[in-house]
């Protein structure tokens, strides 16, 4: 049974800690951030969720598949920019020379392949802070002595 | 820049953050300290390698934040937020064992994990 | 244009890694095919690079295109190629015997998570090999730590626990330095690239001689608890022993040979041979590879379990390396990179074929084991011809490394050396000859209940055995670049 303060104030928090964070990530090229830190946010919001309303609720939403494949498609994504830009750029990651649109300096969608990429990283800083925390915290407790079980 | 100790407070207390943490990291028989004495001397690391970028009076490297003498050097806060990266990875990991320590052997305490460890079945 | 190619050995086992881990739970035979494929590729692009190497001097590629020092060059050169040849190619073997294997030596269920890090650690190694960039050289220090000591972790073994709990917390501690010393580098020059680094640390290193030596000190025991240098050591006896046998083999064959490698790049590409020399460092790194190579022999002595006695003698070999980046000659120095070649192949054999004759004789202990050679005739004989070469014998890769690193040091007029060389050999032969004669001759009745070890375990076991002799009897490559090398990182 959640706690009525904790479930009331995290509902209005958690939107906000997402979108917060979703901000954060897309604008990585344009203020401080980028994807470590807008993933780390979006990430505590899920913590802050998992805490109010039980870890069952967020696992109906988001279980360890969904979890695992964004994890991968993060990753995934991020090499395929990178050799997208070996192929035709000669170099790899590399942005201009990739023929990555530069777009106006200074608007969201610009910077060529450095948005891309932080979105990457965002979701897979996402997926892979919340995964541990979620392992971590749901692991069985041994009792003194007894060898016990494994982590769910 | 140099001589004034008050100035490098950063640098100081860097170091005396590392031979804290290598302290509690070897010192200490509880497992979860040791892996907070980690923390800390890698924090240290981080604070001293983030205060080589710092100037007084310099603003972030940003063309739109006005006209400035000088930027404060960006290159050292990128590098520790990889490093910062890194220290959660380790971080996790080493919980995660901790997790597995504590119910194969039902205890983290290091002598007192070694101590089962030789004398219970392998 | 095979410049290009630089990037993919590391992020190729790196994105394969991550799809193992998404593939595992529901294929785990898909897995292991497509581990090895990726390190036999791995092995075949080193092999076109070192190729390109040989012809051509070294490959550089610049990361998005940024030049030094702005971005991130990666660069390739003789040593680079022979090391990142090396990784590719007992990799794949490993990884070969690992398909059948794995399943029994992991804890039930973990079996896709091993291979994940196994290809992690592929691509984290070969980083370490082509990087030029000081901070880039840290990452994969890290990403390879975490994922050696992953590979120790998923052991069926309870043991395996507590090792890898003290491996990552000493290698923690190792790392620690190494982001230390980088920043007082960075502090002291202003820059990150190795070759920028070395042209300023020679002009300020007389400005600033004590961030200098502090930066010196800091990577020498940074990257010698990593690399296992005497006595900072004290992790490797419990983490290799009770490892899965591939990972022991990766984990003494490569792992702590790569951390040699960044550590050779910066004693010899940052500080050069001038600015090192004068510094204790030599002094430090020759006194402690004495020891190494002594004391690593005696306690290998006395070990009872096959597998920790394999270890120490890890602990024990890692002296005649760290003997050769002592020694300021080029062939003591051509001797101790060899040795990083030579030892790699033979120690894996060592712990392959232990690993198939522990899991067939169901005993780890050396004298319960007397017997089994006559009935794995095979694979005893592989681990007879790789102990050989431990010790040393004419015909065999360790007695070239050997007899470089005895050159070197007549060359620089220090017989002394020759004969800790000698005696340590000597040592080696105490521990690794009871063995063999016991189990070859020794009194068991092993052929009643146990048979040879099946291709897929045995094949790996005698190409490395192979590899032995015949980079003991044609000895030119790698020696050839590596010399080349050698006299490249003392000439400047």
């Amino acid at each position: 049974m959640p706690d009525l303060i904790l479930s009331t104030i995290a509902s209005y928090l958690v939107p906000l800690i997402w979108v917060y964070g979703a901000y954060v990530i897309v604008h990585g090229h344009l203020s401080p951030g980028g994807g470590f830190a807008g993933g780390t946010i979006i990430a505590s919001g899920f913590v802050l969720a998992a805490l109010t309303w039980g870890f069952d609720r967020i696992r109906a939403g988001f279980d360890e598949n969904v979890l695992g494949t964004a994890d991968t498609a993060g990753v995934l994504a991020y090499v395929s920019i990178g050799l997208a830009a070996l192929i035709r750029g000669g170099w790899f990651l590399s942005n201009l020379g990739a023929g990555y649109p530069p777009g106006i300096p200074g608007r969201l969608f610009s910077s060529g392949a450095v948005w891309l990429l932080g979105a990457a990283i965002g979701v897979k800083v996402t997926t892979t802070l919340y995964g541990l925390f979620a392992r971590l915290a749901e692991s069985q407790p041994a009792r003194e002595g007894q060898p016990r079980g494994e982590p769910r | 820049m140099t001589g004034s100790l008050l100035g490098h407070l950063n640098f100081l207390g860097a170091m005396f953050l590392f031979a804290v943490g290598m302290f509690t990291m070897l010192a200490h028989g509880n497992l979860i300290k040791k892996i907070i004495g980690m923390n800390i001397m890698d924090t240290a690391v981080f604070l001293f390698v983030v205060s080589l970028g710092y100037i007084r009076g310099g603003t972030p490297a940003i063309e739109a934040s006005g006209p400035a003498a000088q930027y404060v050097n960006p290159l050292p806060s990128a590098l520790i937020l990889t490093g910062i990266v890194i220290a959660v990875s380790t971080t996790a990991f080493a919980l995660a064992l901790v997790v597995k320590i504590h119910a194969r052997f039902g205890t983290i305490d290091a002598d007192e994990m070694v101590r089962r460890m030789r004398s219970g079945p392998q | 244009m095979t410049s290009r190619l630089l990037p993919l050995v590391v992020v190729l086992p790196l994105a394969a890694g991550f799809l193992a881990a998404w593939a595992g739970r529901k294929n785990i035979a898909l897995v292991r095919a497509g581990a090895i494929a990726v390190s036999v590729a791995h092995a075949a692009i080193s092999l076109a690079l070192l190729a390109a190497a040989s012809r051509s001097g070294p490959l550089v590629h610049l990361m998005g295109g940024w030049a030094a020092p702005v971005g991130i060059e990666l660069r390739l050169d003789l040593f680079g190629a022979v090391v990142l040849f090396l990784i590719g190619g007992l990799n794949s073997l490993v990884m070969v015997y690992a398909s059948r294997d794995a399943a029994e030596e992991t804890a039930p269920g973990v079996e896709p998570w091993y291979w994940s890090l196994l290809l992690v650690l592929l691509g984290a190694m070969s980083g370490i090999a082509v990087t030029k960039d000081l901070f880039n050289l840290f990452v994969m220090t890290e990403v390879s730590s975490i994922a050696a000591c992953g590979i120790v972790a998923v052991s069926r073994r309870p043991a395996a626990l507590e090792a890898s709990f003290k491996y990552l917390i000493l290698s923690a501690v190792g790392s620690g330095a190494i982001l230390l010393g980088t920043g007082l580098l960075y502090a002291a020059t202003g820059y990150l690239d190795i070759d920028r680094v070395s042209e300023v640390l020679r002009e300020v290193a007389g400005s600033f001689p004590r961030v200098t030596m502090a930066a010196l000190a800091l990577y020498l025991v940074g990257f010698g608890l990593k690399a296992a240098l005497f006595p900072l050591h004290v992790w490797l006896p419990d983490a290799h022993s009770t490892a899965p046998s591939p990972s022991s083999a990766l984990l003494s064959g490569l792992v702590v040979k790569v951390y040699v490698v960044a550590l050779v790049r910066l004693l010899y590409q940052v500080w050069g041979v001038e600015l090192f020399s004068q510094s204790p460092g030599p002094t430090v790194l020759l006194l402690l590879s004495w020891l190494a190579m002594v004391l690593g022999s005696v306690f290998a002595i006395a070990q009872r379990d096959l597998k920790r006695m394999l270890a120490y003698s890890t602990v024990s070999q890692m002296g005649y390396i760290f003997l050769g980046l002592a020694l300021a000659s080029p062939n003591a120095l051509a001797g101790g990179l060899l040795h990083i070649f030579n030892h790699a192949l033979m120690k894996s054999c060592l712990f392959l074929a232990a690993g198939v004759l522990i899991s067939r004789a169901g005993t780890r202990d050396i004298a319960a084991m007397a017997g089994i050679g006559r009935a794995m005739p095979l694979t005893t004989a592989a681990f007879t011809v790789a102990a050989m070469a431990m010790i040393g014998v004419p015909g065999t890769n360790g007695f070239i490394s050997k007899w470089y690193l005895s050159l070197g040091a007549l060359d620089l007029g220090r017989p002394v050396h020759v004969a800790v060389v000698i005696f340590s050999s000597l040592l080696n032969g105490v521990y690794y000859l009871p063995f063999v004669i016991s189990a070859f001759f020794g009194a068991g009745h092993y052929e009643k209940r146990v048979t040879e070890a099946p291709g897929v375990l045995l094949g790996p076991v005698l190409i490395l055995a192979a590899a032995c002799i015949w980079t003991g009897l044609f000895p030119r490559f790698p020696l050839d670049q590596l010399i080349s090398a050698a006299h490249g990182f003392l000439g400047r």
